[in-house]
């Protein structure tokens, strides 16, 4: 069975040869650089780490490694993944940490007074800021929904000719020359409800509490740009991709976010109208990244389109893996779930993680319905005989059939 | 004194152009202002707290709450000042260094300042000596510190220590929270108090500086 069946097999809910594994497949099931640094030391794969994600500092997942621990997926990617700068001209550089790393030519962060990093557009304008000592570069902009911006006037990207040939060159490369399932991310030009708040979020949650015609009027502009954005995007890569991703952050980790009366009502609708064009125009499987405690919201998403859900953040509150199986299993695949990242896979030792991932395999591979990736993206500090622990126990225990 | 529990309900439904009416009313009439806090505003807040809590509100409902809270608070604040009025007590907060995540320290402010702390916030990416200076000579206060990463959660120890070294550990509650933190997390490295959301971070204040919770 190749990769690409496999992980299609599990979305259609039935059973592969064993459990699909995603490891850097996506932005948010992948590695933080420094780890990745650690990570091929350990195992021996001379080199350095490249970064191809300057938001989150995240390690390009080379083939060898892909290999290694027999990953089914990989993602295309525009030339700027963001930024806008484009990922070419590698050159070196080196993390706070000391981790030798490449990163794009066109990345030239300020070195403030603080030691702190910034990340400046060609126009001088602030994007970015990771601190001394720092992980990660968070935005510094102030996106629409925060910035109360005028939808008439609001320009919003559309992707060029340049972004969908080079898609589609990836697309079609993947899909000759290799067997991975391949995916791409392309949801609307903003987050409906967590991303569009980046820069003064309270001031988000005020106007989507208390002006719902505006929002309505700012959620037309932003999904009318999806939809010509992903007709541009399946007229360049068609069926060579198989899953197309999109993000939201509808819980925290004690609950909802928002009611799931207020997301019905305001934000479902027009996300399910993008979606309602997915599924009538292509044959992609619509994957949705959602961290947290969204157990409540699941009919919902299911209703609107949703396939696969990520990265099922089991520590969350009501986010057990047995329910969420019982529950929602035969309707839609679970991909991540599988071992605690917050406090097994940083802190615990090997043995603990593999008993947790061959706990949660065996509830929640059944039938199909379930890809295996960490929850949410492994991030530095992670030690290595943690990682090689997560996936050789997936790859040991993830046979079917299951001995349960 | 009237009753204004047309304050009470604008603040719970989160409606700040009918707190603000209701207050400038209240104060034009001759209102007690400490009385408007202790009667009506903070009480609304422990009840946006409580359906926080029992998920028939969420973070919207309770953000729209603390600006109608934040909305009366103004129009009262000068005045609770000059006549010397009480407040529940005081709070020093930051994200920890290496983190600038604000949306669940913001969250715990509006809610803390809901429940009258008065509430010195030093933002985020906060070095341990910020929290240490900021405390100075004062006493019975509170040091809260938050952290979204579990890269950097590590740090909250180290801000203890250095409050700790410059011998004043003793003259504050430490209360930690944030995405990766558990209790037993806090009680490793030597925090007073944890809360796993931002309403019970007020309740959790109130225990740390001996006060009566109102709710």
């Amino acid at each position: 069975m190749t990769s690409r069946e496999r992980v299609l097999a599990a979305i259609n809910h039935r059973e592969p040869d064993r459990v699909p594994i995603d490891f850097g497949g996506t932005r948010v099931s992948g590695i933080a650089a420094s780890a990745y640094y650690r990570l091929k030391q350990y195992l021996g794969i001379p080199g350095s780490a490249r970064v191809f994600d300057l938001f989150q500092m995240l390690a390009e997942v080379e083939r060898p490694v892909l290999e290694r621990f027999g990953a089914d997926v990989v993602g295309i990617y525009r030339p700027a993944v963001v930024f806008g700068i484009r990922n070419e001209n590698w050159k070196p550089w080196q993390l706070f940490d000391g981790t030798p790393v490449e990163v794009p030519g066109d990345f030239h962060p300020v070195v403030r007074e603080d030691g702190s990093l910034m990340i400046l557009s060609p126009e001088g304008k602030p994007l970015a800021l990771m601190p001394k000592d720092g992980f990660y570069f968070d935005r510094l902009e102030v996106y629409p929904g925060a910035a109360h911006a005028d939808p008439e006037t609001l320009e919003l990207p559309l992707l060029t000719q340049e972004e969908c040939d080079f898609l589609a060159a990836q697309a079609e490369a993947y899909y000759h020359n290799t067997d991975f399932a391949i995916l791409v991310q392309l949801g609307p030009p903003y987050e409906l409800f967590f991303g569009l708040g980046t820069g003064d979020f309270a001031a988000w949650m005020v106007t989507l509490a208390t002006e719902p015609d505006y929002v309505c009027a700012l959620y037309e502009r932003l999904v009318e740009a999806w939809i010509e954005n992903l007709r541009r995007l399946y007229a360049a890569v068609g069926d060579h991709v198989q899953i197309v991703q999109f993000n939201d952050d509808l819980g925290t980790q004690t609950g909802p976010f928002l009611s799931v009366r207020m997301f019905r009502n305001l934000i479902m609708p027009y996300y399910k109208r993008g979606l309602d064009w997915i599924h009538e125009h292509t044959p992609w499987k619509v994957f949705m990244h959602n961290d947290g405690a969204i157990f409540d919201f699941i009919p919902s998403l299911i209703e609107m389109g949703v396939d696969i859900i990520n990265p099922v953040q089991t520590s969350a509150k009501g986010m057990d893996p047995a329910r969420l199986k019982s529950e929602f299993g035969d309707r839609i695949t679970f991909w991540g779930g599988s071992c605690d990242c917050q406090h097994t896979l940083p802190f615990a030792d090997p043995a603990e993680v593999a008993r947790e991932v061959e706990e949660h395999i065996r509830i929640f591979a059944p039938g199909g319905g379930y890809v295996f990736a960490p929850v949410h993206n492994i991030q530095a500090k992670v030690p290595p005989e943690n990682i090689v622990a997560l996936f050789d126990t997936a790859l040991r225990v993830g046979r079917y059939p299951l001995r349960v | 004194m009237s009753d204004y529990a047309d304050l009470y309900q604008a603040i719970l439904e989160g409606n700040a152009k009918k707190a603000k009416e209701v207050t400038e009313r209240a104060l034009a009439e001759g209102a007690d202002p400490l009385e408007l806090l202790d009667r009506y505003m903070i009480p609304a807040m422990d009840e946006v707290g409580r359906r926080f809590d029992c998920q028939e509100y969420f973070v919207p409902e309770l953000l729209i709450a603390g600006r109608a809270m934040e909305t009366a608070l103004q129009l009262i604040s000068p005045l609770l000042a000059e006549g010397g009025g009480a407040r529940a007590g005081k709070v020093i907060i930051g994200t920890v260094k290496g983190d600038i995540h604000d949306i669940g320290k913001n969250l715990v402010i509006s809610m803390l300042k809901g429940g009258g702390f008065e509430v010195i916030d030093l933002g985020v990416d906060v070095p341990a000596e910020r929290f240490v200076e900021a405390v100075g000579n004062q006493e019975n206060i509170i040091v809260a510190m938050s952290a979204l990463l579990t890269t950097t959660m590590g740090y909250m120890r180290e801000v203890i220590k250095a409050l700790r070294e410059a011998g004043i550990r003793d003259r504050v509650k430490v209360m930690v929270g944030g995405a990766p933190i558990t209790q037993r997390f806090a009680d490793e490295i030597g925090a007073d108090g944890y809360s796993e959301n931002a309403s019970g971070a007020v309740g959790l204040a109130r225990r740390l500086l001996g006060l009566a919770s109102s709710a």
